[in-house]
């Protein structure tokens, strides 16, 4: 029961940060039919960024994760005024070959910037655990899963309550009939690249001084949150937030009473078995973003 | 108010309307009759920006829109009322008159012109909260014509608003129509029904392949000879 | 053969390894290391508690470390590169994992952990092949503090010297196999391997036939060198 409660904490803590992946993803591949392969990198930049914040320049931590996040919306936003723009109406094969060229020049960027050994990043919080019972987490990952909800919770408010959500939500449905309401679907792409890449930056920032740095670190991670958001329906926000809780929560029992060598296969066997009951994802009703 | 002259527009390759011109004077009700890929659609595309003109001009209030965004084209007071209604289907009924006020910032008088547009479409106001996917195909059209109107258009361009409706609900919405009309809106409307469409209009144009063959006013156009038997069933 | 030498040295530890746990890397390197150690120190009579494994590029350990914790053994055996036992090292801190943690196969590079992990990198114990900070302590202390000031020289980061120094065994074997052999012709060298005897880092160098007759691979008993992390600085147990 110990060990239970132990493992229900730690997937708790892993899904926050995979829900803010998936949604980020989610939320560019519903509205804009990209299929991001930059994810990953944006989530690199956003650990490197903290690094050189906090460790490098010491500037206080929290005003680096911060700046981090920022500087990720910043760099979505280029990406897509520079390479998506231009390519608005090609064919997904062609876009699909820019994004893969974009993940792998800003992958070798980063190891160009930083070398390949892995950079740990200070944080202000202790290394002794909190104690609670028979559960310990390390106060960081606290903070990380706090924070995470937080931006979970402030994002789904955007999508529903304001009328950058509004619009973002009536492009995906019907493009041409948004565009006619007034919405300029141009600066929603670009505004939807860049929320969806700084929430990757934010994941990477929160979860960099958690783990190390590297820059391969996105891989992995990327191809969690595409699972992430298989399992949660095409640009469902709220699918992507359990799909990535879900998809935390299986890999951590599945490692400790199946096998752990099967870990990280867990997450991808499940996308398996949905969409062999469920095609269009787990709570998808239908296509839709919020 | 709004002239077009000698507007082509292409889909690619292929042509869909071929120098067209028409008129649209203040206060008028102006209908586009034509078969099925006759080219109205795409005409009411080329006035309200989603497909600018390959040539051609189109000039509205005495400024010319032919290459503008939809948005500012919307924003110089067209609103277009697209085929098939395209209620936005996820979103609610209140969500989707908030699309239709996107561009205006007048709180005050955006409160007030709800409520004066669910004083005239009681039922939406009952469902205000309900998603629009839900709402009946009638509820559907007058939540289209409530989106397209609370953005305060001076001229509204309405597509097929008969399309796909059970008769009661066509008498319901052409009457809605008038009533926009009446209260100084001028509208511009393509209508496969033509002849509720002739009959409401003061005037009209026949498009043919893409080419405008004849126009007159509803009750010239009902007399012509060619319309008649091609499209009022003799 | 790591594993072998690493049992004839179980006397270092004070309390003595009863129960041992296993985390490795999914790959021959991770599992092989796990296979040999478990058959080693269960020759010595010590209890083998769970296996756990994880892919190479792993980050969230949490799982594994929490399966170990329960499993309660006193000493836990990790065969990953330095990345991952940082990971390892943080993430058995914040679960208060109390094993004593035994990094293998020589790709531990403390100084790099002591930098990267910080605090969390103290009580570990580290299997080395060569353990630069006491070149005196090699087999052939002639040979490493002379390696060692080379190094120093040409300004090499120091941390490389626990993997850099293979390059240097490795050169100068086949220098002296090319020597016996008389001749840079392949079959002459692989022959003359089998006699070569060389004063190398990691101590003296020759090869024992191991496996089916006529595919017999050559192995090298090495030198195995265990050391700690104290306070943030290496030290020997």
């Amino acid at each position: 029961m110990d060990q239970f409660l132990q493992h229900a904490a730690n997937g708790l803590i892993l899904g926050g940060t995979y829900a803010l992946l998936g949604i980020g993803l989610t939320l560019i591949f519903g509205i804009m039919r990209v299929v991001n392969f930059t994810h990953g990198e944006l989530y690199t930049f956003g650990a490197y960024m903290v690094f050189c914040f906090a460790t490098v320049l010491e500037v206080d931590f929290y005003v680096s994760l911060a700046a981090a996040v920022i500087l990720g919306v910043v760099l979505g936003a280029l990406v897509e005024l520079i390479l998506l723009r231009p390519l608005r109406g090609a064919d997904i094969d062609t876009t699909m070959l820019v994004m893969i060229g974009a993940w792998i020049a800003l992958q070798n960027g980063e190891q160009l910037l930083w070398g390949g050994v892995a950079k740990s990043v200070s944080h202000p919080f202790p290394a002794e655990p909190l104690v609670i019972g028979p559960v310990s987490v390390a106060e960081l990952r606290l903070f990380v899963i706090l924070v995470a909800l937080a931006l979970l919770v402030g994002v789904y408010l955007l999508i529903h309550k304001t009328k950058l959500g509004k619009a973002m939500r009536a492009t995906f449905q019907d493009r041409e009939t948004a565009s006619l309401m007034g919405v300029n679907i141009d600066a929603i792409h670009t505004a939807t690249f860049a929320l969806g890449s700084g929430l990757a930056a934010a994941a990477g920032a929160l979860l960099g001084p958690v783990f190390v740095v590297n820059p391969t670190m996105g891989d992995l991670v990327a191809l969690k949150a595409f699972a992430i958001v298989i399992l949660g329906g095409l640009g469902n926000i709220v699918g992507a937030t359990l799909g990535g809780f879900i998809l935390g929560l299986v890999e951590e029992f599945g490692a400790c009473y199946v096998s752990s060598g099967y870990r990280d296969a867990m997450g991808f066997l499940l996308i398996i078995v949905v969409l062999f009951f469920k095609p269009t994802g787990l709570f998808a009703r239908k296509e839709r973003v919020g | 108010m709004l002239k077009i002259e000698g507007v082509t527009c292409r889909y690619g390759k292929v042509t869909a309307i071929r120098d067209i011109s028409l008129e649209v004077r203040e206060g008028e009700l102006v209908t586009l009759i034509g078969a099925n890929g006759a080219g109205k659609t795409t005409t009411l595309k080329a006035i309200s920006g989603l497909l600018p003109p390959a040539e051609g001009r189109v000039v509205f209030a005495g400024e010319e829109i032919t290459r503008a965004s939809a948005r500012r084209i919307l924003a110089l007071g067209i609103a277009h009322c697209p085929e098939g209604r395209r209620v936005f289907a996820d979103m609610t009924v209140q969500e989707n008159l908030d699309m239709g006020c996107y561009l205006r910032s007048d709180k005050a008088a955006i409160v007030r012109d709800l409520d004066r547009l669910f004083a005239r479409f009681p039922k939406l106001a009952e469902r205000r909260k309900q998603i629009a996917g839900t709402l009946s195909g009638g509820e559907q059209q007058m939540l289209a014509i409530g989106r397209a109107l609370i953005s305060r258009p001076k001229l509204m361009l309405f597509d097929e608003p008969s399309l796909g409706l059970a008769p009661t609900i066509v008498e319901q919405t052409f009457a809605i129509i008038s009533e926009i009309r009446g209260e100084g809106t001028t509208v511009l409307m393509v209508e496969q029904n033509a002849l509720a469409a002739l009959r409401m209009c003061d005037r009209s144009y026949l498009l043919e392949s893409g080419r405008m063959t004849q126009s007159g006013t509803g009750r010239e156009m009902i007399d012509n000879p060619h319309v008649k038997q091609a499209y009022l069933g003799g | 053969m790591e594993a072998l030498a690493f049992s004839k040295k179980l006397g270092t530890f004070n309390p003595p390894i009863k129960k041992a746990d296993f985390l490795s890397t999914n790959n021959d390197f991770g599992l092989g290391a796990a296979n040999e150690f478990k058959k080693a120190l269960a020759q010595q009579g010590v209890q083998i508690g769970v296996g756990e494994v994880m892919a190479p590029e792993a980050t969230d350990l949490s799982a594994q470390i929490a399966k170990i914790k329960a499993s309660g053994g006193d000493t836990l055996f990790v065969t990953t590169g330095v990345e991952q036992i940082t990971l390892i090292l943080k993430q058995a801190k914040e679960q208060r994992l109390t094993a004593r943690i035994i990094t293998t196969g020589g790709s531990s590079s403390p100084d790099q952990l002591i930098q990267q992990a910080g605090a969390a990198a103290d009580g570990s114990y580290h299997l080395l092949f060569f353990a630069p900070w006491y070149p005196e302590a090699a087999p052939n202390p002639d040979v490493a503090t002379k390696f060692v000031a080379e190094w120093k020289k040409r300004n090499f980061d120091f941390a490389g010297l626990t993997e850099g120094f293979r390059g240097y065994d490795g050169i100068m074997t086949i220098a002296a196999a090319i020597k016996g052999a008389g001749k840079a012709e392949p079959a002459a060298i692989q022959k003359a391997l089998w006699d070569v005897k060389v004063k190398g880092v990691n101590g003296d160098i020759a090869f024992i036939k191991q496996g089916p007759a006529g595919q017999e691979s050559g192995q090298n008993v090495p030198n195995v060198y265990i050391v700690t992390v104290k306070n943030g600085k290496v030290a020997l147990p």
